[in-house]
């Protein structure tokens, strides 16, 4: 299967050059995904498939074109080299478009991002973890009545890059997700609680149990929630609503919005924007990490970066497209799936840790905001302004005392990573963004 | 017998390879092998989706059209369903191996040996009644004529503000074959095309810099653009940056919000919308669990979900189980009347499907999901509305929004607002949202607008991963009082919780 991908990146590129093409690169992606969706003692849904599409993009006369498809054929390789040499010929002409010129580059090929024993687990055993997960999730608290439902999700993918240049790398990857998501009750009144566990390797996904009684604590926590006053006061940020945060920064880091001052990060190269506490990380080479690659959707190999070092702005994010304009190097962020073309995104992004604990953070809050949850949307990445719908456990003299919801947290991101006056030693990757808990100095809480 | 689904509508050109794999795939021989082997232990329906997915986009940055591009995604999805259990399957490919091999793995859901001799299933086809009528298919127009598009708009921005410093424009359009064929006899089909036009401009004073961004489209053909110029797009879009420029800080805090008529819409697609659809309720899950015939809203509020409205975005001439599209009144006079279901959710509630059966795509099984959603005018002009507020917020267009389904919280983002003084508007705000509880704020409605307008056609709805094409409508509407998370706070008190 791999071998006759790979034979069929190579000819695709070819081919699209025999159509025209100056220059032109492929992104395959083959895999297989699996899902059991569990409820209330009873499967709900299971899905298997098996699926594959790829993308071409080709340069012709400095113009860009891009075709994708899921046929393989001789016939359809041939149309979709066709159609995208013609689709160039629509587009302006750009001196910065093209491939990365070539260097001596190489793959990473140590990430350990593939687990075959992934594809073993049976569907039987897949059942018995949900079945599990919902049993502690219920035993865990009585309040519990309810599931939103639980599942388990897994998934292979083959990766496939190559361009006219000769270059060609490709990798396998695999992924296990357990998720449960309880609906506690108390007064005639709901809440929703979710938790998960998400990894590359089986081995190291947390036991059903675990992620079962975590989503029960979440959930019932929030039971009796009221609504506070407005007014400004220190927000704790747990380590996924800290993960938000970091995701809205990412978007003004792209190297294609501050070229385009579309960003409120424009000329704050080698300067302070966030306070010295804070070192955050763009790590494409984190062994089994989830958002860890050998290579970019332009296939380089993606580094360790910091990008923002004790408060100081390092770097901002680039492929190779936006860092030309800029006369600068591809930081190989281009991200790329078989249906689209390469835009800037990021490895395993996180805050770094810091050297306080969880409970030194919420004891320094006479009363405050420990936010738990966010909703709505980012930041504006031209003005760092935001504003979300939230909710947390309200923190009176260092401990956590009730619950809240109802409430809204604003600030402008540049002033609030500035008051970023804690950070705690708890970093988890949970995901493709991670965060310890931090603190947050003052930042205006919209309630009642 | 394929040939009939369509009959009353013309099949694209860029579909047309789509039409072909149809008509082999659903012929009556090849229907029936796929859903005895689909059912072959035991499950109690099976179904077939085939899909024929083709994209067409074209975008402008920095005075240059910066990419053209095209893509195809063909495939069949394969359900069966035994009691509240479901099982899919998926495929690219549409040789009868494959889907034999998918119809298996949906299969296995059920526990049983099936049942043998099942008689062929009896085909009934369904004509695709075509709601929304389109001239011009954008497939069908040269890429010089979207390119043009994207030219006017970039031309058009630069010249109305010397402020205007950058111009980003993008065309987008996409046309989709689909055809149902299921085990209790539906064969149902439809094309449904997708036309999508979005302008944004960035402006600056010194270094204050702000984005509008203005986007319109829907179940229309090319021709709507002669009427919607880009120079009108463009323009709304430079409007928002300038008002932007000038905006002060949103005071946060409970106040008494206008919502302006349109696209502020999504209020009712969060606030209520999602706590109707059936799957949630049938769970339980929902804080409307149960309470059809209960006041849930002011009894101004008459709510409407409607897949029929002509060029909508929301719109589908059939869902994707193939059930007729359908106007429903989920809310009459403030009373829950109705749910929004899918088929399996209808027949474990005992309740009629909707019409609401839908999904992103064939490597999606069927979910309750809006069509078009709208509350119906009401009898106050918008300027009688807006002056009876003495100090509020008049909140006219919106980024998006999101929804807790249990305690009914909800979020939306406000990218165009103004505070109201003494009845008048007085001067804009930034960096607003409203939150609030779904049941509390419909509850709140006082004053209702006879100005209902839908949005521009530029809304996408995610659910449990999978995103659909959704509409929404709005008069202008008065709420006694709303949360506004903003930045400006009056007065610095400590704060606890409200006892």
């Amino acid at each position: 299967m791999q071998n006759s991908l790979v034979q069929f990146a190579d000819d695709a590129v070819k081919e699209a050059v025999k159509a025209g093409a100056d220059q032109a690169d492929i992104y395959i992606q083959s895999g297989r995904e699996s899902e059991v969706t569990f409820r209330m003692g009873e499967i709900e849904n299971i899905k298997e498939a098996r699926s594959q599409g790829y993308g071409l993009r080709v340069f012709k006369n400095m113009k860009l074109g891009f075709c994708f498809s899921s046929d393989f054929s001789k016939s359809g390789m041939r149309d979709s080299a066709e159609r995208a040499v013609s689709l160039a010929g629509e587009a302006s002409a750009d001196e910065f478009n093209g491939l990365p010129r070539i260097e001596n580059v190489k793959a990473h090929s140590d990430l350990d991002l593939f687990d075959r024993e992934i594809a073993d687990i049976s569907t039987e055993w897949k059942i018995d973890a949900c079945r599990r997960m919902e049993q502690a999730m219920m035993d865990y608290d009585d309040r519990i009545f309810n599931s939103e439902g639980s599942g388990f999700y897994d998934g292979e993918t083959v990766t496939i890059f190559a361009d006219s240049n000769g270059r060609q790398y490709n990798f396998r990857s695999s992924y296990c997700y357990l998720v449960c998501r309880p609906v506690a009750r108390q007064d005639g009144k709901l809440q929703a609680g979710s938790w998960f566990s998400f990894k590359r390797h089986f081995s190291e996904l947390d036991s059903p149990e675990d992620v079962g009684r975590t989503a029960t604590e979440r959930a019932v926590r929030m039971l009796g929630a009221r609504t506070p006053k407005t007014g400004r006061v220190p927000v704790v940020f747990d380590n996924i609503t800290g993960t938000s945060i970091l995701g809205s920064l990412l978007a003004a880091l792209n190297g294609d919005a501050v070229f385009k001052k579309a960003s409120y990060l424009v000329g704050k190269l080698g300067q302070e924007i966030a306070s010295p506490l804070v070192t955050i990380v763009d790590d494409a080479t984190i062994k089994r990490g989830l958002a860890s690659a050998p290579f970019d959707g332009e296939g380089l190999p993606g580094d360790r970066r910091e990008v923002v070092s004790n408060g100081l702005l390092k770097s901002y994010l680039y492929d190779t497209y936006t860092a030309r304009k800029a006369g600068t190097r591809s930081t190989a962020n281009a991200q790329r799936g078989y249906d689209s073309l390469p835009s800037i995104g990021a490895f395993n992004f996180y805050l770094q840790e810091g050297q306080h604990s969880f409970d030194e953070i919420v004891k320094s809050v006479k009363s405050g905001l420990y936010l738990t949850n966010l909703m709505g949307f980012g930041a504006n990445p031209v003005t760092g302004d935001y504003s979300l719908g939230a909710s947390g456990i309200w923190i009176e003299n260092g401990e956590l005392a009730y619950p809240v919801e109802g409430i809204t947290v604003a600030s402008n991101m540049l002033t609030m990573l500035k008051n970023i006056d804690m950070v705690g030693d708890d970093l988890k990757f949970l995901g493709p963004i991670s965060s310890p808990t931090f603190r947050v100095a003052e930042m205006t809480v919209g309630g009642g | 017998m394929i040939k009939d689904l369509y009959a009353e509508i013309e099949i694209a050109n860029a579909v047309k390879p789509g039409f072909e794999l149809f008509e082999h795939l659903f012929s009556p021989g090849n229907i029936d092998k796929i859903l005895s082997a689909a059912l072959g232990r035991g499950g109690e329906f099976a179904e077939i989706y085939a899909e024929f997915s083709v994209i067409n986009g074209i975008s402008l940055e920095e005075g240059k059209i910066r990419q053209a591009q095209t893509g195809l995604s063909p495939g069949v999805g394969i359900r069966v369903i035994h009691g509240e259990k479901t099982g899919y399957a998926y495929s690219e490919r549409f040789e009868m191996k494959d889907l034999l091999g998918a119809a298996k793995t949906a299969s296995f859901i059920a526990a049983g040996p099936g049942r043998g001799g099942r008689k062929a299933v009896n085909l009934t086809s369904q004509i695709a009644e075509n709601i929304s009528r389109i001239d011009v298919y954008p497939d069908s127009v040269e890429v010089t004529k979207k390119a043009d598009l994207l030219w006017r708009a970039n031309r058009a921005a630069f010249d109305k503000d010397k402020r205007v410093y950058q111009v980003e424009a993008s065309f987008w359009d996409g046309i989709k074959l689909v055809a149902v064929a299921n085990s209790d006899g539906v064969l149902a089909g439809d094309q449904r095309v997708m036309t999508r036009f979005n302008v944004s401009a960035y402006a600056a004073e010194k270094d204050n810099r702000q984005t509008g961004r203005h986007g319109g489209g829907g179940r229309i053909g090319f021709e709507h653009f002669e009427k919607n110029t880009p120079e009108m797009f463009a323009e709304e879009a430079v409007r928002q940056a300038l008002v932007l420029l000038s905006a002060k800080e949103a005071p946060a805090g409970p106040q008494t919000v206008v919502l302006g008529n349109g696209w502020a819409g999504i209020l009712l697609h969060e606030a209520i919308g999602h706590g109707l659809e059936a799957d949630f309720n049938r769970k339980g899950t929902s804080l409307y669990s149960g309470r059809i015939g209960q006041k849930v809203a002011s009894e101004l509020c008459t709510v409407v979900d409607d897949g029929t409205m002509p060029n909508l975005r929301g719109t589908i001439n059939i869902d994707d189980e193939g059930n007729r599209s359908r106007r429903k009144i989920l809310i009459e006079s403030g009373i829950l009347k109705s749910y929004m279901t899918d088929r399996l959710n209808a027949r474990l509630m005992g309740i009629d499907p909707t019409g609401s059966g839908r999904r992103e795509s064939y490597q999606h099984y069927p979910i309750p999901r809006m069509t078009n959603t709208f509350l119906l005018p009401g009898e106050h002009a918008p300027e009688e509305i807006i002056s009876s507020v003495k100090r509020g917020l008049y909140a006219k267009s919106f980024g998006g929004g999101q929804v807790d389904i249990s305690n009914g919280q909800f979020v939306f983002q406000v990218t165009e607002g103004y505070m109201i003084e003494n009845g008048n508007i007085a001067y804009p705000v930034k960096g607003a949202n409203l939150i609030g509880s779904g049941p509390e704020v419909l509850q709140k409605v006082v004053m209702i607008g006879n100005d209902l307008k839908f949005d521009s056609g530029v809304g996408t709805c995610g659910k449990d991963g999978q995103s659909v094409p959704v509409g929404v409508g709005l008069p202008t509407c008065k709420i006694s009082e709303i949360t506004v998370g903003g930045t400006e706070v009056a007065g610095r008190s400590m704060l606890g919780a409200e006892e």
